[in-house]
Formats: C-alpha cells, sequence, structure tokens
C-alpha cells in the first residue's frame, strides 16, 4: 500500500507522483512552515480516539500477542500524547525551541539570529522487527516540521499506514508532508529516486541495510543510522534474587528477543563455569514460568527455524563445549566465550562468564552494537558498575524488567532523536 | 558390490517396496563409515545418544541424528582424507555456504542415479541439441552448485552450443540478454531441439523479454525445459506455472508437458524429478521424512521440517540431512501418475520471509543486472 496526499494508491500509479515529487515538494516548502503545535494537537486527537479493537486485530494479525499489543498502544498513547510531545520538544531543544535567537557573539560586533529548522525532506527507511515504528519515525519527522517519505518494510502489516491515514484525516494539513511508498528494498530505481528528493535518509535496520545505503548515498545526502543494538544483562551475586531475575525472563518472553533492547543473554559476573550451570538451572523454572505466561510464536516457520537453531547449537556443543539446558519453550545455553551475540531469540539464550574487573576488556570490542543492559546488582557495588558498564558503549542501564520500556523524552541509542532531524540556522 | 551401489544402479526408480532391506543395509553402513572415519560425526552421534543397532526395520531410520543444513553451513565435516573428485557449494547469497564433495565410490553411485532417473524420465536423448543455460557460465573460481548442475544435465543430450544468461567476462558475471536472443533465432533456424536449464524466475524473465522485444519462435517439438523447482514462493516476481506454460507456448512453442521441474540441494545431491502431474516422487535411493517442530516424524498430510536420507555421500556424513525447507510428504496414490512411492512438496524455507535462498538471491541479482544493462 501507499499513502500521497491522504490517498491510498495503487503501485501502479506512484510513477506519476514520483515524477511529480520534485514539484510537489517545492510547493510545499514555498508555504508557511509546519508548527510542532499543529502537529502535537493531531498526535494528541490521534491517541486519543484511536480504536483499540482495530489495531490489536491488525497486531493480532502481524502475530503479535493481545497482551503485547495492549503494551505497545499504552506506550504509544503515553509517548504521543501532547504533554509527551511538548515536553519531549523541550528536553531536546531546550525551553525556547520554537524562538528566534538573538544575540551578539563573544569579539563580534553585529547582532547574529540562530533558530531551529528542519532539515526538509527526510527519506525514511523503516526496519520490520517492531510494528508501527515506521509511523513513529514520521511523526518525529512531521514534529520537526520535515517532509516525510516512507519506505516501507517488506514485514510491515499495514499499520503504519492506517495510524498515519487516521492522523492526516485528524488534521488534513498535514497530507502533503507525508508520503509512504512499498517499493522493495531491491528495486533501485525508485529508490533513487526517492533519495534524490531528500535532504537526509534516515536508516533504521540491521548492518546489512545500513551499509548498503551508505553505499548507495551521494556524499552530500545526510544518513542518519538507528543501527540494530545488543542489548543484555549482568548479574553479580548479590543481584541474584528471583524476583529481579523474573524481570530478565519476562523481556526475553514478552518481546521475543527480537529488539534491540530485548535481552539477548547473561553475563554473569564469575570465572567459574560450574557458577554458570548452576544459574542455569536456577533461572531455566524463570524463564519457562514467563514464557507460560505470554503467548508463543504460532507460526510454524518460526517455530521450526527457532527449533533448528536450538539443535544447531547443541550440535555445536561437539565444538565448544557448550552446555545446553532445554526447558519448555526455552532453552539456555551455558557458553565459555564473552561475546555480546544475538541469542537464538524467542526465549532461547545464552548466559556466560563476566567477572567484573574484565568488563570492559571483554566488551569494548562492540562498543557500537551495544545498547540496553539490565544491571542486577547490590547497591554497594551499583554506581561503579554502572560507570563501568557505560564506558563499553553501551548506552542505558536498568532494571531487567524495564529494558524494552521507554519514558518520555528518553534519548534513543544515546541521542535525542529530533535533534537529528534538525539544523540550527544562522542569518546577519 | 557394496550395498550402496547395488541399490544406486537398481533398475526400477521407483521400486521402493522391493529395496527397503537393500536401503536400510545401505543406510546403515553409511552410517558406520561415518561414525568410523569423521570424528565430529561419531561425536554427534554419541551426543545423541545413538547407535546404529537402535535401528532395526527402515521405520527406524528416523533415529539416525539428522545433521541441520544450518550446522553444516558453518562447518565442514569429511570422512575421507582423499582428494575430491570435485567439489561444489551453495550460492551462499545469505553469506554462509555449505560445501559438499564427492569422491570416486559417491560419483559412481551419483552416475547409477543420474542414469536412471534420467533414462526413467525420458531425458536421455541422442539427438544433437542446442542449449540455453539460464544461469552461471562455469568457471575455476566458481563453486555453485547451481552451476554445475546446469553445465552437467547438458551431457544427457549431445550439446552443438550453450549459451549461458550470466557470462564470464574472466572477472564478473554480465548479463547476456542479447547473445540469449541471438542464439535462441540461430537455434530455431538450425532446427535442432533446444533445451532450457535453470530457475523459473530467470525462465519467465528471458520469455517476458522476448515478448517484448517482439520475437516469437516455434522451437522443434522435441525442445525441452528443465526448471530448478521447489522454492518459487520465495521470488520477488512470483511464477505461475500456468501463465509461464502458456507464455511458453505462445513465445517459443514449448507447451507445459515439455517443461519439467527438478529439486536438489548440495547437502543431499540426490535429483528429483517431476511426474507428468509435477510431483516429486522419492526414488530409491533415498527416504525422506517430515517432522515437527520436537523433531519428531509426522504422518502424510502434515506440514513440517524436510528431512532427507541417502546413503549416497562417502566422503562427507550427509546420511541424514535436516534442510531448513517446510514440506508435507503425501501417499504416492494421491499422485495418480501411477507412481507407488510418496511425493513431497515444498512449501518454503522456515522462519520469516525475508531469509534468502540461492534462488531468491539469484532472482535479486537479475534485478540489479537488469537495471545496470539499461
Amino acid at each position: 500500500m501507499n499513502l500521497v496526499d491522504g490517498k491510498i494508491l495503487d503501485t501502479k500509479d506512484c510513477d506519476s507522483v514520483l515524477e511529480s515529487l520534485d514539484e510537489r515538494i517545492l510547493e510545499t516548502l514555498a508555504k508557511p512552515p509546519l508548527t510542532p503545535k499543529v502537529v502535537i494537537n493531531a498526535c494528541d486527537k490521534l491517541v486519543n480516539t484511536l480504536d483499540k479493537s482495530l489495531y490489536s486485530s491488525a497486531l493480532a494479525q502481524a502475530g503479535i500477542p493481545e497482551e503485547l499489543a495492549d503494551s505497545y498502544l499504552a506506550m504509544a498513547r503515553g509517548m504521543f500524547s501532547g504533554e509527551a510531545l511538548r515536553f519531549r520538544l523541550k528536553k531536546e531543544f531546550g525551553q525556547d525551541y520554537d524562538k528566534v535567537l538573538k544575540y551578539t557573539p563573544v569579539g563580534g560586533e553585529n547582532e547574529v539570529t540562530e533558530r531551529i529548522l528542519p532539515l526538509g525532506v527526510l527519506l525514511h527507511i523503516a526496519a520490520g522487527n517492531a510494528d508501527g515504528l515506521p509511523a513513529f519515525s514520521v511523526l518525529e519527522g512531521l514534529l520537526t516540521g520535515n517532509i516525510n517519505i516512507l519506505k516501507l518494510p517488506a514485514a510491515e502489516g499495514g499499520i503504519s499506514i492506517r495510524l498515519l491515514y487516521e492522523l492526516i484525516q485528524i488534521e488534513p494539513l498535514l497530507s502533503e508532508y507525508i508520503y509512504v511508498f512499498d517499493y522493495s528494498s531491491q528495486d533501485i530505481v525508485h529508490i533513487n529516486k526517492l533519495i534524490d528528493a531528500a535532504d537526509a535518509v534516515v536508516v533504521w535496520g540491521g548492518t546489512g541495510s545500513v551499509s548498503a545505503f551508505r553505499g548507495m548515498l551521494p556524499p552530500h545526502i545526510k544518513l542518519i543510522e538507528w543501527g540494530h543494538k545488543v542489548s543484555f544483562a549482568y548479574v553479580t551475586k548479590d543481584g541474584r534474587e528471583d524476583g529481579k531475575l523474573a524481570g530478565i525472563a519476562k523481556n526475553m518472553a514478552h518481546t521475543s528477543q527480537l529488539l534491540c533492547s530485548s535481552c539477548q543473554g547473561i553475563f554473569l559476573d564469575t570465572d567459574d563455569t560450574r557458577e554458570i550451570d548452576d544459574f542455569c538451572r536456577r533461572f531455566l523454572p524463570i524463564l519457562e514460568e514467563a514464557v507460560a505466561a505470554s503467548a508463543k510464536p504460532t507460526d510454524i516457520g518460526i517455530k521450526a527455524q527457532t527449533a533448528l537453531r536450538v539443535y544447531s547449537s547443541e550440535l555445536e556443543k561437539i565444538y565448544t563445549g557448550d552446555r545446553l539446558f532445554k526447558g519448555n519453550g526455552c532453552s539456555l545455553r551455558a557458553c565459555n566465550n564473552q561475546i555480546p551475540e544475538a541469542a537464538i531469540g524467542f526465549a532461547n539464550a545464552w548466559i556466560k562468564p563476566l567477572p567484573c574487573r574484565q568488563i570492559l576488556k571483554a566488551l569494548r570490542p562492540y562498543k557500537n552494537y551495544l545498547q540496553t543492559i539490565a544491571l542486577l546488582c547490590g547497591e554497594h557495588e551499583k554506581d561503579s558498575l554502572i560507570a563501568d558498564l557505560l564506558k563499553t558503549g553501551a548506552v542505558r542501564v536498568c532494571p531487567g524488567g524495564r529494558m524494552s520500556e521507554t519514558y518520555s523524552g528518553a534519548p534513543h541509542d544515546g541521542e535525542y532523536p529530533l535533534r537529528r532531524y534538525t539544523k540550527i540556522a544562522s542569518w546577519e | 558390490m557394496d550395498s550402496a551401489l547395488k541399490l544406486f544402479y537398481h533398475r526400477k526408480l521407483y521400486d521402493a517396496d522391493n529395496t527397503h532391506p537393500l536401503f536400510l543395509k545401505a543406510i546403515l553402513e553409511n552410517v558406520r563409515h561415518h561414525q568410523a572415519h569423521c570424528p565430529e560425526y561419531a561425536a554427534i552421534l554419541e551426543q545423541q545418544g545413538f547407535s546404529p543397532e537402535n535401528v532395526r526395520t527402515v521405520e527406524d531410520i528416523y533415529k539416525i541424528p539428522p545433521i541441520p543444513t544450518l550446522f553444516l553451513k558453518n562447518h565442514t565435516l569429511y570422512s575421507t582424507g582423499k582428494k575430491l573428485m570435485f567439489a561444489s557449494t551453495t550460492s551462499g547469497t545469505s553469506g554462509k555456504v555449505s560445501r559438499m564433495g564427492l569422491d570416486w565410490s559417491s560419483s559412481w553411485r551419483g552416475l547409477g542415479m543420474i542414469l536412471g532417473t534420467f533414462f526413467t524420465h525420458k531425458l536421455v536423448s541422442l539427438r544433437p541439441t542446442n542449449y540455453i543455460i539460464l544461469g552461471y557460465e562455469p568457471a575455476r573460481r566458481n563453486q555453485i552448485g547451481a552451476a554445475k548442475t546446469a553445465y552437467a544435465t547438458t551431457y544427457a543430450a549431445p550439446a552443438l552450443h550453450r549459451e549461458y544468461a550470466l557470462k564470464d567476462t574472466g572477472e564478473e558475471y554480465r548479463l547476456n540478454l542479447d547473445g540469449l536472443k541471438h542464439a535462441l533465432i540461430r537455434y530455431e533456424k538450425s532446427g535442432h531441439p533446444v533445451r532450457f536449464m535453470g530457475f523459473p524466475a530467470y525462465f519467465m524473465f528471458l520469455l517476458k523479454e522476448l515478448k517484448e522485444a517482439g520475437i516469437r519462435l516455434n522451437l522443434h517439438p522435441k525442445s525441452l525445459v528443465m526448471l530448478a523447482g521447489g522454492w518459487k514462493q520465495f521470488f520477488s516476481e512470483q511464477v505461475d506455472k500456468k501463465t509461464l506454460y502458456a507464455l511458453s507456448q505462445e513465445i517459443l512453442g514449448i507447451g507445459g508437458d515439455r517443461i519439467r521441474e527438478f529439486f536438489g540441494a548440495v547437502e543431499h545431491p540426490v535429483a528429483y524429478f517431476d511426474c507428468p502431474n509435477h510431483h516429486f516422487h522419492v526414488p530409491v535411493y533415498s527416504r525422506v521424512i517430515i517432522r515437527d517442530t520436537d523433531f519428531q516424524p509426522v504422518p502424510y498430510g502434515t506440514p513440517g521440517i524436510l528431512n532427507l536420507l541417502t546413503p549416497m555421500l562417502t566422503a562427507m556424513p550427509f546420511t541424514s540431512v535436516m534442510t531448513d525447507d517446510l514440506a508435507i510428504l503425501h501417499p504416492g496414490e494421491e499422485c495418480g501418475c501411477g507412481i507407488k512411492t510418496p511425493y513431497f512438496e515444498v512449501l518454503g524455507r522456515v522462519g520469516l520471509a525475508d531469509i534468502k535462498t540461492c534462488a531468491a538471491g539469484a532472482a535479486e541479482l537479475l534485478g540489479a543486472l537488469k537495471e545496470d544493462a539499461k
């Protein structure tokens, strides 16, 4: 599905839109700029009138269990309410973000004027691992006054288009600021046309798609990357409380370990392999319980793939000496290495030894891949561990159960996203 | 003659009923051979608590621990220190490749299989034939299994000329559309049969290009199209069989009765050709087990993971290979073509749709090359 001028279009009708894209953009740019107020009011109205059943069923079709869908919707409501968005703009840009700043520079004679302005046109290349995320990326672009072209991921189930379509129904002014196309990533000719129209390309996705776009973009077009990241837990002796461990287990089971912020595995503060095995025996029933309480994947393709991966990793034992602890609908692999790798997923996690004095040395090589670390430890060691963990390149430390929850105004991958979609212009 | 060789030179391709004891003997000999010569395989059998004594009847062969192709993409297992006759790899679009090697004894078995399969399916012809190979031109640096299979099949009828869709320039592969068009026009005039080999997406692409160029041919009635099947649903441009047959009739004069599909995997080099009803029946050389996600065998008609077994290979322990394809096994009688052995239907790869196969990767390459050619 494609969305242009607030209308759903067939792909064959998009060619003529592409032909006239530059003119359309020029026309929009010639008009008075889009103000955050218009966008905030529309978003606020959207999240307050959101038809829950409609989205729940759309999310269910995309394989998202109802409970998780509800929490997504609640999170979306929280993040895109008027109050949250106003707070976020102030937090990211400062109190006077919508005003011009006039001052005489130090050592200068003439007054200068500065103002935060949109980049112009953003092309969003969205990833398919988080439903609705493509629309959120566009909302951030709108909030900063940009014209947004969204290339849908292959796996998008129509939720993003629906959200954006409804937003335009609420505020028709936004129609010319939103273009959605579902060209395939392999459709180089059309993608290049979209790139030509953009001031910046926002890429969500794995190393593969990020490097593909690095190769495709002409040097003068800004690339804003939100690459795939790895998150995990770090647990010391004093942090091993069942209640806290249940938070980690719940994150693994609920998110199926698919998100950048999902817990892939647990590093234990030890170098004793017996302790690792003992921990697996203790954690496995906790994970089983969390798995039993969440919806399981029903798609045979996913189940088969996961089963084959678990079985393959079991056979790997002949090389690695890893131990596999199989539970009901989940498994733990006790490993000897210290690599913060992506897990098999769907509650099949790794447990690895990492004495606290080795944290920096072991994790530093992965600095650009690390995102969230759940820290379970005693109060006395918390501050020094947080300091060490953040030196590895990770950007967030939190309790296990909070890993994939965000808060209003939170930075993303260590940055304020809205700032990346704007420029500071000056004139005198 | 060892049991496997007997099996591979058995004259009736689908005579499973009378070859169960032979198959059982051959597969157990094969397991013991690999257990003795491949330490990693022996370690896997031990880890899975398997001993050949566990298998008493042909129904027990599911107990032989299957090796997932996923595992083989990360590790190469050999049961021989001897030099291999030739090696083959998957095209590795996902960045990882499986390796397969044939030694002399496996090659003799393979030859028996090729002869049996090709004669049974009437694919062998003595008429001089021109070839259109919808794939890579073989090159010294190219170990892609698909290229070798395509080349090998050109021996089933004496080759007058071979034209390749992806031509080797010495440094890279170029899409050779003009070459194909000119060759086809020449082939029509020469009056000899033409054989096409390749993936369905390539064939469809060629037909559309010919149509666009206004080319219509009436090729020799003994012409044949051989397509690597089984992966249809993952092509970027879905190939609908009926449309394909109709277009082939219109553009080339070759109808559906002269279009054949085959299925094969590098890790399981048994050739499966489709019957007149376009089904892949299991020949005497192999057995097919469909497993659920706990790896237990499932009955006919139930979708599951495709597990292929053959005693063909001696150089690598690929006795029982678990593919990452989902498939359904049907009883032979359901087909109606007269062949009694079960047939399988490949549903697609496990996992999410973004997982690429050789064929889908090839379709992608084709798209990119087409753009370059413009």
